[in-house]
């Protein structure tokens, strides 16, 4: 089965940055990622590998195909915290993991 | 008569304010599954948001999803303008509900959601029937 699984991010007043920790939980394995317009997100994994994402432009991005503008990983989940770092956000912003149970 | 493999329904949701609009429309009961969402570009902004996608109980996607993430231009061919990057959810005939809040609205506009119906979940690939 394959899920959407949003993280809300919230930047507090004045700040730019923002981190979180996601457990993994009972998804087997993360399939693909995307994030809010003009966010740059890093995210970290349990064996030191980093993926970095550098604001997407969605304005011009609505010419692409929904399904093609993610970031496909096709990574082994297996009791994995994924700590995120997301730059340039605003107020409310978020990253979308899709996964597979 | 032989069904189409598959089917596009469009559901026209009219906003008129910031606040959110909610909809609710039958989906062709000929069709067993939902496989892809997309809605059309137009006028609404990229703060907009789908609050709630649901069909029979099911979420098709996650509460306040962005819609930018599933709106597509007329530059994209139509096959591939769907987000199918979800579980196929069982439909024929359900109801399905949109909640949708549009932050930045500054005049009226009509917003169309195309879903993509078909009885053959399984031969659906990134949005294309094989």
């Amino acid at each position: 089965m394959v899920y959407c699984v949003k993280i809300p991010i919230q930047v507090p007043n004045q700040l730019k940055v923002q981190t979180f920790k996601w457990n993994s939980g009972g998804y087997k394995k993360l399939k693909a990622i995307f994030c809010s317009p003009k966010v740059d997100l890093s995210l970290l994994f349990n064996d030191g590998k980093e993926i970095f994402m550098r604001g997407f432009e969605y304005g011009e991005v609505k010419h692409t195909a929904p399904n093609n503008r993610v970031f496909h990983i096709d990574k082994a989940l297996k009791d994995e915290v994924i700590i995120g770092v997301v730059g340039k956000t605003e107020a409310q912003s978020a990253v979308y993991l899709i996964v597979e149970k | 008569m032989k069904k189409n493999e598959f089917i596009i329904q469009c559901i026209d949701m009219p906003i008129s304010s910031a606040n959110t609009h909610e909809l609710r429309q039958q989906l062709d009961n000929d069709y067993s599954h939902l496989v892809g969402i997309s809605i059309s570009d137009t006028y609404c902004s990229t703060k907009a948001v789908l609050e709630q996608v649901k069909v029979k109980g099911a979420e098709i996607l996650p509460n306040d999803f962005e819609a930018v993430h599933i709106m597509t231009s007329r530059n994209v061919e139509p096959n591939n303008r769907f987000y199918t990057l979800f579980e196929a959810v069982d439909t024929q005939g359900d109801d399905i509900t949109v909640r949708f809040k549009d932050s930045m609205y500054s005049s009226d506009y009509n917003l169309q959601i195309h879903v993509l119906l078909t009885n053959n979940p399984e031969n659906i690939s990134r949005g294309i029937l094989r």
